[in-house]
């Protein structure tokens, strides 16, 4: 071998031997990499890898149906598709494409992308609820182009489209950032639907399920292959109101084109018959979604209609605050059969002139004409005699500026004026003719709908105040087995006190009083009319203007002698009381109709006798 | 001597018989008569073996000249199936032309008829798998294909482009489990969601229960889907089971998607309203319904419950006698027949009103 192929062969070696080293270098490297991966990894890797396996979705649970006191469905669930999203696995031009396959606002979309993540969520967000037919054929053309969304089915709210019981049942929603931290939803989860007002919101314990859950084995791009696994939902409960339907839907139809409340209670237990308030809305939206812009009409809405005028909106009673202020003369020995006024259309007081509703006045009348007849002027000089502090005395013990509480959220508590009142809101003393105004209803008495029906059904039975309910006591029993009904609030009156106002109550529907518009044949009316002012009537006649207009004001109850059923409405710029009263008549009626025969109250028995069965 | 018999056999037997053979042929040379006795014997020594080489060589000429036939006739033959295969391939050609000028003519008379702008394509290939849902068109990006176009052919819709090349591009059939389109019924006008299967079936999904569905009726694409133009035929209802929350409802296509050819892609989607070379297609089936979907979810999306049911009543009661809640003047309206007709509902009273026993 010569010495230039001597030191080829020697080069050659050297490169073989480089080459044999790198080649144990590389997998000795490899080697590294699979004990890194197979053996101090596994369990990363495995767990990974299963989580990329296995998909899981959530089983919707249906929430508890609300009935009305027959059995008969408010508000129910029905299946809906449901497009989720995995938003770890989308991308921006996708969603883009989803949303506005969708008709998604992808503001809005990526806000609950971003809110989902702040809960770390990032799968199984929910990206629209009850898809229409037009969804889920533009979802299910481009399954192949969207493995991240899903379709769920889901468990959607139904109210009534005829918007029946609305304020009463409330509705459900998406719960807020605020909700969530709240305790009572603590363990809800990111999306979870909560009630949020009404029945819904008070009840959402019972009504509420719980989810399950359904997990897929999936191929590399995310596509269902088999169930592995499914945890079933558990239903909410149903729950029974106290709501009749035929009534409920009878006052409806009596605030079409109104605003106003009407309600309906059994004084005999203080189950509420039927709660409407007008104007109303359509709860399904709040399930389906809102857009932003039909969110801020609702809620701007002048005419309040997401406001539960029965229990959360205070008016002045007007003159169905009477049948009160001459409880208070009567029990004060004030306004005994001796006490007449004379009406000659108004009463000068403290240099100021109260007229009465009847210009040219009602002459010399007595507690029951008074009442009857709703003199303004003999209950001017009554409250003047008794005092801003007896007055509102009585005012609270009929249930005025305080709360029913009723099983129903944000309910308004009223206001019943006092010196106190005054001189801490206003720095202002009391003056005398603040008196002689709250004793017809009006000034700064405020009081709901449904005050006035607690109130004047209390009376109606004797000074026996049920606390107000829309849930029996039989259905609370169930919700919680310790449940102990609440006593009513129970007042000593005078018997013969309770026949007079009866009396007068009977003779405004049945006399010659203000409220014929709600007798009835088959059954005696008691009640009393109102009509509160919103404005002077000089202002009111002056401008014209149709929400200056009188409130109108009708509580009526039957039958007079034992009373089954107290109801009032509130028609807001309703102008006169006789519409009001033309409505309960309605209402009653129906009533009347559904009535079991057996309990019908014999018409033709005489006060006396129909006074005798007072408790 | 016996040893030497023992080792000589063989010749020895050779010349005898050599010997005999030399006698006989001196007998006959002598002209003198064989003895009759000989004659006989000779005979029956000799003829069978005569016979046996007879034939042996008769046998051994006729293989002989039949393998040299054979060898003829195999060659003859192989030039002959040579010539049917060359035949047969010429005549399925020839057929193949037939069809697919005859497809080409019907696609083209399909395309001039749809109000939507198509582009003809070809299927050049299927997907790999024997199971595959996708074929692939000879046309692509650079002949304005673009992911998302429909595929349609005179029979009814085909399938989707999911992915498109520079000249070609990849079509998923309906048949796939991950396909669909949104769909319409031609009786009832009620809209649902068509979903492959993987199978020669598909399914239709989410037809609201209350919605009549018999087997044989015909679904048209709806349009909804944002993909195929509305108004195409599709398929035809082949099963239907019905509960009270929902149909399962069976759909054969009327395109034939595993062995379609010719077919035009949807280049702009407008409504179809169905074209007369449909119609002779599907010679005895009604047109899609002219009602429009859109209307008929925004009014028909939720039933009447029970709440809806009873203020409606009393709403019809009202309408009924021309009276509102609330009347004045006249005789307040009357809800005696709404009252008992609810209460007939809730099962309080038998019978409705009006009913006589």
């Amino acid at each position: 071998m010569t010495a230039f192929g001597a030191s080829r062969y020697r080069a050659s070696q050297r490169r073989l031997r480089l080459f044999q080293v790198f080649a144990t270098a590389v997998f000795v490297g490899l080697l590294g990499s699979f004990w890194q991966i197979q053996v101090v990894d596994h369990e990363r890797y495995r767990e990974q890898a299963r989580q990329n396996r296995i998909k899981t979705l959530p089983i919707a649970a249906a929430r508890g149906n609300v009935l009305d006191r027959h059995g008969r469905s408010i508000a129910d669930s029905e299946i809906a598709l449901t497009a989720m999203i995995d938003a770890a696995n989308t991308s921006a031009e996708n969603l883009e494409r989803i949303a506005s396959g969708l008709d998604l606002d992808i503001e809005r979309v990526w806000r609950t992308l971003q809110d989902a993540s702040d809960y770390g969520r990032f799968e199984h967000i929910v990206l629209k609820e009850d898809l229409s037919q037009r969804d889920l054929a533009f979802l299910q053309a481009r399954r192949h182009a969207f493995p991240e969304v899903d379709l769920v089915e889901g468990m959607r709210r139904r109210y009534p489209a005829q918007q029946v019981a609305v304020h009463a049942t409330g509705y459900i929603g998406k719960a807020s950032r605020q909700e969530l931290a709240m305790r009572e939803f603590l363990l809800l989860d990111f999306g979870s639907e909560v009630g949020k007002s009404g029945i819904e919101r008070q009840y959402n314990r019972w009504l509420t399920g719980t989810d399950g859950r359904l997990q897929f084995l999936v191929d590399s791009v995310g596509r269902s292959i088999e169930t592995v696994g499914e945890v079933d939902s558990v239903p909410g409960n149903n729950l029974r109101l106290t709501i009749d339907l035929d009534l409920q839907a009878v006052s409806e139809l009596g605030l079409v084109g109104r605003k106003g409340a009407v309600v309906a209670l059994d004084p005999r237990s203080g189950e509420i018959l039927a709660m409407a308030s007008g104007p109303s809305f359509d709860p399904n939206q709040f399930v389906a979604g809102f857009q932003d812009a039909d969110w801020r009409a609702l809620n701007s809405d002048p005419a309040t209609p997401l406001l539960n005028r029965a229990t959360q909106g205070t008016w002045a009673i007007g003159s169905v605050i009477k049948p009160v202020i001459g409880l208070a003369g009567l029990q004060a020995g004030v306004a005994g059969p001796d006490f007449t006024a004379h009406c000659a259309g108004g009463l000068n007081y403290g240099g100021h002139y109260f007229r009465c509703h009847k210009r040219d006045g009602h002459g010399t009348v007595a507690l029951v004409e008074a009442i009857a007849q709703s003199c303004d002027v003999y209950f001017y000089q009554l409250g003047v005699k008794l005092g801003i502090d007896v007055l509102g005395r009585y005012a609270r013990l009929a249930g005025f500026g305080e709360r029913t509480n009723v099983d129903l959220p944000d309910e308004a508590p009223g206001l019943v004026p006092s010196v106190r009142w005054k001189v801490r809101s206003s720095l202002q003393p009391w003056r005398p003719g603040e008196t002689v105004v709250v004793s017809i209803g009006q000034g700064a008495m405020a009081v709901t709908p449904i005050q006035a029906a607690h109130a004047i059904g209390g009376l109606a039975m004797g000074g026996v105040w049920h606390r107000p309910r829309i849930v029996s006591d039989d259905q609370m029993r169930l919700i919680d087995p310790d449940y102990e009904p609440p006593r009513p609030r129970v007042a000593t009156i005078d018997r013969e006190h309770l026949a007079t106002l009866r009396e007068a109550m009977w003779q405004v529907v049945n006399g010659y009083g203000t409220g014929r518009q709600a007798r009835l044949s088959g059954v005696d009316v008691c009640g009393k009319t109102g009509t509160a002012q919103r404005v002077s009537n000089e202002l009111r006649l002056r401008s014209g203007r149709a929400d200056f207009e009188d409130d109108a004001w009708f509580v009526g109850f039957a039958p007079c002698s034992s009373p089954e059923i107290v109801v009032a409405a509130l028609l807001e710029n309703g102008a006169h009381s006789y519409y009001a009263a033309a409505v309960v008549r309605d209402l009653l009626q129906v009533w009347l109709l559904n009535r079991p025969p057996a309990s019908l109250t014999d018409s033709s028995k005489t006060l006396a006798e129909s006074f005798a069965g007072l408790p | 001597m016996q040893e030497l018999l023992a080792r000589r056999r063989n010749g020895i037997l050779l010349g005898v018989l050599v010997f005999l053979q030399v006698l006989m042929v001196g007998q006959q040379i002598q002209d003198r008569p064989i003895d009759a006795r000989l004659r006989y014997w000779s005979s029956a020594l000799f003829m069978p073996l005569q016979r046996a080489g007879q034939w042996g060589l008769s046998g051994l000429s006729g293989v002989w000249s039949g393998y040299v036939w054979l060898v003829g006739a195999a060659a003859e033959n192989r030039q002959l199936d040579a010539e049917v295969s060359r035949l047969r391939l010429e005549n399925h050609y020839l057929q193949q032309q037939v069809v697919h000028v005859s497809a080409r003519a019907g696609l083209d008379e399909f395309r001039a008829s749809l109000a939507s702008r198509t582009l003809p394509a070809k299927v050049i290939a299927r997907g790999p798998s024997r199971n595959a849902r996708e074929v692939f068109l000879d046309r692509g990006r650079e002949h304005g294909i673009e992911p998302g176009m429909a595929v349609v052919v005179p029979a009814g819709i085909v399938g989707k482009v999911e992915a498109a090349y520079g000249a070609s591009c990849m079509v998923v059939l309906l048949s796939d489990a991950e396909a669909g389109a949104g769909v319409v019924l031609g009786r009832s006008g009620a809209p649902g969601v068509l979903r492959g299967t993987n199978g020669v079936l598909s399914r239709l999904d989410y037809v609201p229960p209350h919605v009549g569905v018999a087997v044989g009726e015909q679904v048209y694409t709806s349009g909804l889907d944002g993909v195929f133009p509305p108004g195409m035929p599709v398929g035809e209802v082949v099963s239907v089971e019905t509960t009270t929350e929902m149909h399962t409802i069976a759909v054969s296509f009327h395109a034939d998607l595993d062995r379609v050819r010719e077919v035009a892609v949807v280049l702009r989607t407008e409504h179809e309203a169905l074209p007369d070379s449909v119609r002779r297609i599907l010679a005895r089936l009604p047109g899609p319904p002219e009602t429009d979907v859109e209307g008929e979810l925004r009014a028909g999306g939720s039933l009447d419950g029970p709440a809806d049911r009873v203020k409606r009543t009393y709403e019809s009661a009202l309408q009924a006698q021309q009276k509102t809640i609330g009347l004045l003047s006249g005789r307040p309206p009357n809800f005696s027949a709404a009252a008992d007709s609810l209460r007939a509902a809730r099962g309080e009273i038998s019978g409705a009103p009006g009913e006589a026993e």
